[in-house]
This record gives structure tokens, C-alpha cells and sequence, in this order.
């Protein structure tokens, strides 16, 4: 339930793009370990690095490899923006994901469930978009390649009024630009 | 100019002064009272009724008389002495007896337009002769004192005329209403006023606009996007509100007579506006500094200055009617609570400490108070506050029937319109916070929340 993947898509018209890293993956990858980094003290960046990603799962990749993209959602308590440990892991998870595939842009949704009132649900969902864009940059994800939305409480995923649908409202989702 | 009118009209008129510390000691009354209504139907009183109408000022209306014109034709089209009727009823400030034009009232125990026995002395009689004149109809009004006969107020009052639809306006009914109530209780009523909202079907979403007793409901925009947090200009014929068509949210101003959309803030995330009472300037939040900010721009969004400085969220402002303060939400100290702070950034204090979770203020325009949302428990109610901080006080308890949004004043600084989830829906109601009477004004698909009050408006608009 919380790691809905809510899009997936299936780039198999990146080969130029693997092409262009696809060297340099391969002639660096053996520096990295396999282990993925939790939490947003990499000192990675996507710029050097994207070195550093392939190898997610120690299975090398190979250019021609179609790469899938898959991000999931981060959810968040009542009235907050702090990232759980569980959305620390999806985020490193996304993370991993977007440092794999430099060429993809994201936007990230901030929502909110319906209670409270509509103007601090739209300050609140910036918030949290806001921090899982800031772990993805620590992470070592180029800033530019993420944009920011907030919806407040006005596009739920769930429509209903209750504890269940208000969890699975309160989320970061990700959309490929 | 009417403004004028009225005042001079005070003058002659002795009993005002009464009525005003009549008025104001039904508030201080009312404000020592639980007078917390319970979840329920349509329009309650939730105080005994006839205790609440103590205060309430017993007026007769007299049957209206035609001149050049069948009243039949206004037979079923919510036309005449019965709008004036449901004005002065839904103000909550009088009883309403009716009579044939000229009659007396009968000697003995006599009963109201509710079926309540009237116990005190019928002050006023309202007299009204409907006179045709090509396309428009005359209202020519007088307010009597009904014991001496004497006329207190006269005043002709126009409404246009459809003779093809057989229609008129109820504008005119409203406008006079609104006047007879500031002579009779020192405060202007406001029949004339309209209250816009967003109504949402599905992914659709809407800004609908209908008159305060609930009928003349329509559409503004068909922007085809989210929308919400639509605010009045006190010039009455433009609304700003956030706006996700061009897909980041960004603030724009409606004109509803020229019905032209201008985009006024392209900041980050823009939300809540609200302009000053002036109309000068408008009050808004943006997260351009890395989280909600308050900013004050010019009415057309230009010159905009930025009010709060905190690593938290500040958002939701509202201005004091002297237009030298300003009350907003913030979280600063780790859950949503109200602050003021000078228009110009000086002098912030903090206003609610009780409760977790105190939102969505709105200063009223008449008086030291504010209406706000306040968390108890699991419930969003609402509650008001003095503007020194004394008499805070819940004027809701709907308790699981809760999820109130948004309480926003009508100009008479008495009653409030608010958004409420039950049974699944958003819907529109009214409440009275002296007497506590309650009352739902929309009934439509979907989900209606959002509402705004306009400001007592001089003429009705055309935006068909």
C-alpha cells in the first residue's frame, strides 16, 4: 500500500541516452559499492556520477537494456513535512532511479488530506514537496531537474473521509516531465 | 450618495440611537450564552426561539399595492412582499407580521409570518406601492411608526422590468430592505449582498456566485482547472482567486462586468489573497522564499512586499477593517495558531494559544472580532475571539459532524458564511453568531466550499 508505484514507465527509446552514459558506467562501476545509500548524506552528484547508480542491485547493466523507471510515493503524518523512515527509503529508491537516467525530469506533487483548511493545505503540500526534493538534491540529483508543485488538498488520490483515504493523501508523487 | 441619504435620514429619526444600544446589547448578551448550535436540518434556531426574538424587532408588512401592473403576473416568480419578507426574516433581527395595505392590525394576541405569538408592541409598518414605468418598476417605500403613523423614512427605489420574461429583478427589494433594517436596528442588513464559492464536480471545477437566500445561483468561469480561495473586491465586481489552468497555481482577478480574467500574482504557489478594504492592496501568501510567506502587493498584483519573515508556514491573511492590521495562520510554534501584525511589519503577537489547531481567520468588518477554525478533538469547528485576545468562544459544536471551512463574514459583522463536510459533501451554510441560527444555502451536486461574502453591494451586476 505505501509503496503504490504509480507510474512506470518503460524507456526503451533510451538507448542513445544509456549510449552516452553507458561508457562511462561501465568503466567506473567497479569503484562503487552495491550498497544504496539511505538517507540524504550522499555527497554523489548526478553530474560525475551517474557513474554510480548502475549498478543498483550489483547486476551490471547493459546499454542496451531497456530501463525502467519507477517512482513511488513518499507519505507523510498529519500536519507534517519530516520524512519518515519509510519515506526515506522510497526516496532513496527514487533517488537511485533518477541518478540512473540523467535525462529525466521530474515533477515533484506536494498533497495533503482534506482536513484543515484549504490556504495552509496548499503552504503545507509545498512543504513536503519541497522536502523530498531537498533529499533527492543531497542525494546528489541535479536541483534542475526537479520542479515543484503543490496541490494543497485539492487532487486526492483517495476520495474518501476517513484515516485510510486521509494516509494515502498525504503524499509526494512523482511525475516524469 | 445613498450612504448620505441614510445618515441624514438618521437624523430624523430618534428612535436609531435606541435601536443601536438595543442592538449592541443583544451582542453582549448573546455573547455570554453557550449558544452552540447541534448538527441538523435545513434552518434551526438552536436558542429557544422566542427568547432570541426578544431581541428581534417586530415590523409589519403590509400587502404591496400596483400601479400599472397585474401583481399576477409576479405570481410564482418569487416576486414582492415575500422577498421583502424573507430579507427581513433572514437578518435575524425581526419579527415580520403581515396586513392588507392600510388595515390596521387587529386588537388581540397576534401571530407573525412563522405562526409565533407576537408579545411585545409592532413597532414599524413598511408600505410599498409598485409603480410601472416602461422598463422599470418604481418602489415607492415608506417605513411608518406604527403607533403614531408618522413616516420615519421614504425613499423610491428602482428595479428593471422584463416584460418579455414577465420578470423583475429582486434587487430593489433587497437594496430597500437592507435600508429599513439600518433605520429600524442601527444596522445595515444585507439581502443585497451575493457570496461566491467554488463548486467542484468531479475533476471540474467552478465559481459559482448566488444571492444570500440562495436563489439566482451562476456560473462564473469555466476555466476547466483547479480553483480556490475566490476573495472579494470591495468594489464589488472583481474576485481574485489561485487558479492551476495554466498549471502552476497562480493568482488572478475576475471582472464580472466585463467578465475579463487578469493573472495579478505569478509567484510561487500564490494562495489566499485577500484584498485590503480600501481595495488598494492585496494580502496573499507565496512560498517564493522556501516556505509560506505573507506578502502585500498592489491591487494589481505589482509592488509586492513581503510581511512575515519565518522558517514556517504563514498563510491565510485577513485585514482588520481599519485596514492597519493583519490576522493570519501560522505554525511557527509547531501547530497552526493565529497572529496580528501591522500592515507595515511591526507589532506581531500571538492571538489563540488554546487548542491545537486555530485556521482560517477572518477579521469582521464591523467589529474587534474574529471567526476562526479551531480543531477539537477530531472535529473542525468554528469559534470567535476578541482582537485583545478576551472572549474566545465556540460558536459551533457539530462535533462528528464537524469539517467546517472557511467562515467568512457578511458586511453586517454578524453573520457567517462557511463551508461544512457532512454526509460525504461540501456544502454552503449560513450562521447567525448571536442567535445561532443556522442555515444551508446550497444544495447543488458536487462539492461547494470556499464561500465569500461580498461587500454590501450599491447595484446589481449584469453577468449573465
Amino acid at each position: 500500500m505505501k509503496k503504490l508505484p504509480i507510474l512506470i514507465l518503460i524507456l526503451v527509446l533510451t538507448v542513445l541516452l544509456g549510449g552516452q552514459t553507458g561508457c562511462s558506467k561501465k568503466t567506473k562501476s567497479d569503484g562503487i559499492t552495491t550498497g544504496s545509500p539511505i538517507g540524504g548524506d550522499s555527497s554523489m552528484t548526478d553530474d560525475t556520477s551517474s557513474t554510480t547508480s548502475q549498478t543498483d542491485g550489483g547486476q551490471e547493466m547493459t546499454t542496451t537494456s531497456p530501463i525502467a523507471i519507477e517512482f513511488g510515493d513518499v507519505f507523510y503524518d498529519f500536519d507534517e513535512h519530516i520524512l519518515r523512515d519509510d519515506a526515506r527509503e522510497v526516496l532513496s529508491h527514487n533517488a537511485r532511479v533518477l541518478v540512473s537516467a540523467p535525462g529525466v525530469k521530474i515533477l515533484i506533487e506536494g498533497h495533503c488530506d482534506e482536513r484543515g483548511t484549504r490556504e495552509y493545505n496548499m503552504a503545507l503540500g509545498d512543504k513536503r514537496a519541497r522536502a523530498a526534493k531537498e533529499f533527492l538534491v543531497n542525494y546528489g540529483v541535479n536541483a534542475s531537474r526537479i520542479e515543484l508543485i503543490s496541490y494543497g488538498e485539492e487532487n486526492p488520490f483517495a476520495s474518501g473521509h476517513n484515516d485510510v483515504a486521509w494516509a494515502q493523501n498525504r503524499r509526494a508523487h512523482f511525475v516524469i516531465q | 450618495m445613498r450612504l448620505n441619504e441614510t445618515e441624514n435620514g438618521s437624523d430624523r429619526l430618534p428612535g436609531a440611537l435606541i435601536w443601536l444600544l438595543l442592538a449592541s446589547l443583544i451582542v453582549s448578551i448573546h455573547a455570554g450564552a453557550p449558544g452552540i448550535p447541534t448538527a441538523g436540518a435545513q434552518a434551526e434556531v438552536v436558542l429557544d426561539v422566542t427568547k432570541s426574538s426578544f431581541f428581534k424587532v417586530p415590523v409589519v408588512v403590509e400587502e404591496f399595492t400596483w400601479q400599472n401592473l397585474d401583481p399576477v403576473v409576479f405570481q410564482g416568480r418569487q416576486w414582492g412582499e415575500e422577498v421583502l419578507i424573507d430579507d427581513l426574516l433572514f437578518s435575524d433581527s425581526f419579527v415580520v407580521l403581515r396586513c392588507q395595505a392600510g388595515s390596521p392590525l387587529p386588537a388581540g394576541l397576534l401571530v407573525d409570518v412563522q405562526g409565533n405569538p407576537v408579545d411585545k408592541r409592532v413597532q414599524a409598518r413598511i408600505r410599498i406601492e409598485v409603480r410601472r414605468s416602461g422598463s422599470k418598476l418604481k418602489l415607492k417605500t415608506k417605513l411608518l411608526d406604527e403607533s403614531t403613523g408618522q413616516e420615519i423614512f421614504g425613499k423610491t427605489y428602482d428595479a428593471h422590468w422584463d416584460a418579455h420574461q414577465l420578470a423583475a429583478d429582486r434587487w430593489g427589494i433587497h437594496r430597500l430592505a437592507d435600508e429599513i433594517s439600518y433605520y429600524l436596528t442601527g444596522t445595515r442588513g444585507c439581502a443585497a449582498t451575493r457570496i461566491v464559492y467554488v463548486n467542484a464536480q468531479g475533476s471540474d471545477r467552478d465559481l459559482h456566485l448566488i444571492d444570500w437566500d440562495g436563489l439566482n445561483s451562476t456560473s462564473l468561469t469555466n476555466l476547466g482547472a483547479i480553483i480556490l480561495s475566490p476573495t472579494w473586491k470591495p468594489d464589488g465586481r472583481t474576485v481574485a482567486f489561485t487558479s492551476f489552468h495554466e498549471g502552476q497555481p497562480k493568482l488572478y482577478a475576475y471582472d464580472l462586468k466585463k467578465q475579463k480574467l487578469t493573472k495579478i500574482v505569478s509567484s510561487t504557489t500564490p494562495s489566499a489573497p485577500k484584498y485590503s478594504p480600501n481595495g488598494k492592496n492585496i494580502a496573499y501568501s507565496t512560498t517564493k522564499d522556501g516556505n509560506a510567506e505573507i506578502y502585500i502587493a498592489k491591487a494589481d498584483g505589482s509592488k509586492p512586499k513581503r510581511l512575515t519573515f519565518h522558517n514556517a508556514i504563514d498563510t491565510a491573511p485577513s485585514w482588520s477593517p481599519s485596514g492597519k492590521q493583519i490576522v493570519f495562520t501560522s505554525d511557527r510554534w509547531g501547530n497552526p495558531q493565529l497572529f496580528i501584525i501591522n500592515a507595515d511589519g511591526t507589532d506581531l503577537t500571538q492571538l489563540t494559544f488554546a487548542g491545537r489547531w486555530n485556521d482560517s481567520p477572518d477579521w469582521s468588518p464591523v467589529k474587534d472580532r474574529i471567526v476562526h477554525v479551531c480543531r477539537i478533538e477530531s472535529s473542525f469547528e468554528l469559534a470567535v475571539i476578541e482582537t485583545n485576545g478576551d472572549g474566545w468562544r465556540l460558536i459551533t459544536n457539530f462535533q462528528k459532524e464537524g469539517g467546517c471551512e472557511n467562515p467568512r463574514w457578511a458586511p453586517d459583522g454578524r453573520h457567517v458564511v462557511f463551508a461544512r463536510l457532512i454526509d460525504n459533501q461540501r456544502s454552503i451554510w449560513i450562521l447567525d453568531v448571536d442567535t445561532c441560527c443556522l442555515r444551508r444555502l446550497t444544495r447543488s451536486a458536487g462539492d461547494s466550499y470556499n464561500p465569500a461574502w461580498s461587500f454590501t453591494a450599491k447595484d446589481r451586476l449584469n453577468t449573465q
